[in-house]
């Protein structure tokens, strides 16, 4: 196990790299001078030459492109994350005051799928062709066609208009005011898992539907144990691994649809953070916040394969 | 949700040869046997004719400003009201369709091709090739889809062809992930080995061998993504990065109406999301039903 964290870790690397590389060209490619591209043609139009070397000098832009990659490189390697050039105080104080939130909500958001759309799948399998099988079966499609934006923006409106109430504004953490923190949180964590409850269910299912045809499980049944014994002990254990593989890969629509969750929600999080820096066209802001986001990413889905190898004891890896 | 009978054998062509003798008569089967994804079908080429004819069919000018008619509920003269500039909310979405249809199919079809060529290529020629390809197919599937599309847009500003490439660039790894492993087996067989001793050379092989062979899973895989799509590019109009303003689209008739004002309008609210949902839904299950036809193996799940 510690030799597989290890190697996935080496092979990590690669992919680590070209992931900044990535991020560093895209946020390059545009056409013209980044200085305008910052403040507006008109705005660099106004600069004097030389305030023009000090603003260049002062975002790196006067050195070639390689040096300024190899700079952002060393720069995250010690965890510096520059300061908002537009806000002028330090990248890293913002995103330690933003961070937390936006990881909550995602985590609420997980746990919200799964403790609503494996009970679903179980009782629609249980109960296949049922009324019951059906209402879950056509919630799922349902909610698989909803943009989260949209349900997002449908509870602030029933907020308003039905219950006349908003959630509190800012950032309040969960151990400073429990209560208010949860209202703030509770409503964004649900919008946000409820597409990936939809895809969970709908997996659940089919996978504990296959399951159930197995030998093992007539075993179970023709010893005696009880139905539910039978389904809860021996054949979900089995079914939710294919489960588990996909949290991993709704992982990143969750972590994408975070971002649009918070901008309906105004929700401060790091997502609503990343979109205004790209409003004010603040770079390197939106640079270090999308490699954020890959990594997260990444470690997320390290962590649900060695879920993987700790549930299924099938799987080895040397 | 899925066809009304489960047990009886497949009668729609299980490979995509059978699209190719008569299109009719498999279009004819499919409906037959999927009468759910036939209605899709029909709804999805209702949409179709909506965004085309939308200079007929809508009742106002959906760009045109009237101060005096803003911020009407829905009523006779404008069925599901209109916006904060008086706007006709039923023209803005009528218009809106045209975007959303045009973007999904457009940004399918070009991943799809791109993904193909380069999958099959990725699978068939191996080697230093195959790992640099799918080094990179990696490094774009590290980042969250909408997050990198997020990046793309940013570098290059909002408008109708950067959020083409944006949206490609996301799709691409999964479908060639697909047609690299097809191409792979496809790559063995006796059949391939046959063409290559006729003298066939490699891209003709690659074009007329083993391509085809990859048409049905990438059929199944387009549809279905046809709706991610479409809630991929209103998610960036709702962002306000999509397709500018005074275009109208699905997305960016969403963004903003619930923050802008202290009582927002319902309507405003409630109807573009409903045309997302109809679309999308249409999609999905026509996809659905696609791939019970194309593999039968996976009906149901």
């Amino acid at each position: 196990m510690h030799k597989y964290l290890a190697r996935r870790l080496i092979y990590a690397i690669p992919t680590i790299l070209g992931t900044t590389a990535l991020v560093f060209v895209a946020m390059r490619i545009m056409p013209g001078d980044m200085l305008a591209a910052m403040l507006g043609e008109e705005g660099a139009g106004l600069l004097s030459e030389a305030d023009r070397q000090i603003m260049m000098a002062k975002l790196g832009l006067d050195r070639p492109i390689y040096t300024q990659f190899v700079t952002w490189l060393w720069d995250i390697v010690r965890l510096d994350l520059g300061e908002s050039f537009f806000k002028g105080y330090p990248n890293a104080e913002l995103l330690a005051n933003r961070g937390p939130i936006t990881a909550q909500i995602a985590i609420m958001a997980i746990v919200f799928s799964w403790v609503v759309g494996i009970p679903v799948g179980v009782l629609a399998a249980l109960k296949r062709n049922s009324t019951m099988d059906y209402l879950a079966r056509f919630s799922t499609i349902l909610f698989l066609a909803t943009p989260n934006f949209w349900l997002a923006s449908l509870v602030v409106l029933a907020y308003v208009l039905v219950f006349d109430w908003m959630p509190p504004m800012g950032v309040v953490m969960p151990w400073e005011d429990p209560w208010q923190n949860l209202q703030i949180t509770i409503m964004p964590a649900i919008v946000l898992g409820s597409s990936a409850s939809a895809t969970i269910a709908r997996l659940t299912r089919s996978m504990l539907l296959e399951v159930v045809r197995e030998d093992y499980v007539r075993t179970a049944r023709a010893k005696g144990l009880g139905e539910s014994t039978v389904v809860v002990v021996h054949a979900l254990r089995n079914a939710l691994l294919p489960v588990i593989t996909l949290s991993g890969l709704l992982m990143g629509s969750l972590l994408g649809g975070s971002v649009v969750v918070e901008v309906a929600f105004n929700v401060p999080g790091l997502g609503a953070t990343m979109i205004a820096a790209i409003r004010e066209r603040d770079f390197l802001l939106v640079q270090n916040l999308v490699l954020i986001y890959a990594f997260v990413f990444m470690f997320a889905n390290l962590v649900v394969d060695m879920c993987y190898a700790w549930i299924d004891p099938r799987i080895h890896y040397e | 949700m899925t066809g009304p009978t489960v047990d009886a054998p497949a009668q729609v062509p299980s490979s995509a040869s059978g699209y190719g003798t008569s299109f009719v008569g498999t279009i004819f089967r499919f409906v037959r046997r999927y009468p759910v994804g036939g209605a899709m079908g029909v709804v999805i080429a209702l949409l179709f004719f909506i965004a085309i004819a939308a200079p007929v069919i809508s009742p106002y000018d959906p760009i045109q400003i009237k101060v005096l008619e803003a911020r009407q509920g829905p009523s006779a003269s404008h069925l599901i009201g209109t916006d904060y500039m008086g706007r006709d909310l039923l023209s803005r979405i009528i218009y809106g369709a045209r975007v959303s249809l045009f973007v999904s199919v457009t940004v399918v079809v070009l991943s799809t091709v791109l993904a193909m060529a380069l999958g099959v290529a990725s699978g068939y020629i191996g080697g230093r090739f195959d790992m640099i390809t799918q080094r990179i197919m990696e490094v774009i599937l590290a980042f969250p889809g909408l997050v990198l599309a997020l990046a793309l847009l940013t570098a290059m500003g909002a408008g109708v062809i950067p959020i083409l490439i944006a949206l490609t660039v996301v799709r691409i790894p999964a479908t060639t992930r697909v047609t690299r492993s097809v191409a792979l087996a496809v790559k063995e067989y006796p059949y391939v080995e046959a063409a290559r001793a006729t003298g066939a050379s490699h891209t003709r092989i690659m074009f007329r061998h083993v391509a085809p062979q990859t048409v049905a899973p990438v059929l199944v895989l387009a549809t279905a993504s046809l709706g991610t799509v479409i809630i991929a590019e209103a998610s960036l109009g709702f962002l306000g990065l999509g397709i500018p303003p005074p275009t109208p689209t699905w997305g960016n008739l969403l963004g903003g109406v619930v923050t802008a004002t202290f009582k927002p309008l319902w309507w405003l609210v409630v109807f573009p999301g409903i045309a997302i949902v109809i679309t999308v839904l249409a999609f999905n299950l026509l996809g659905d039903n696609v791939r019970d036809a194309v593999d039968p193996r996976l009906r149901g799940t």
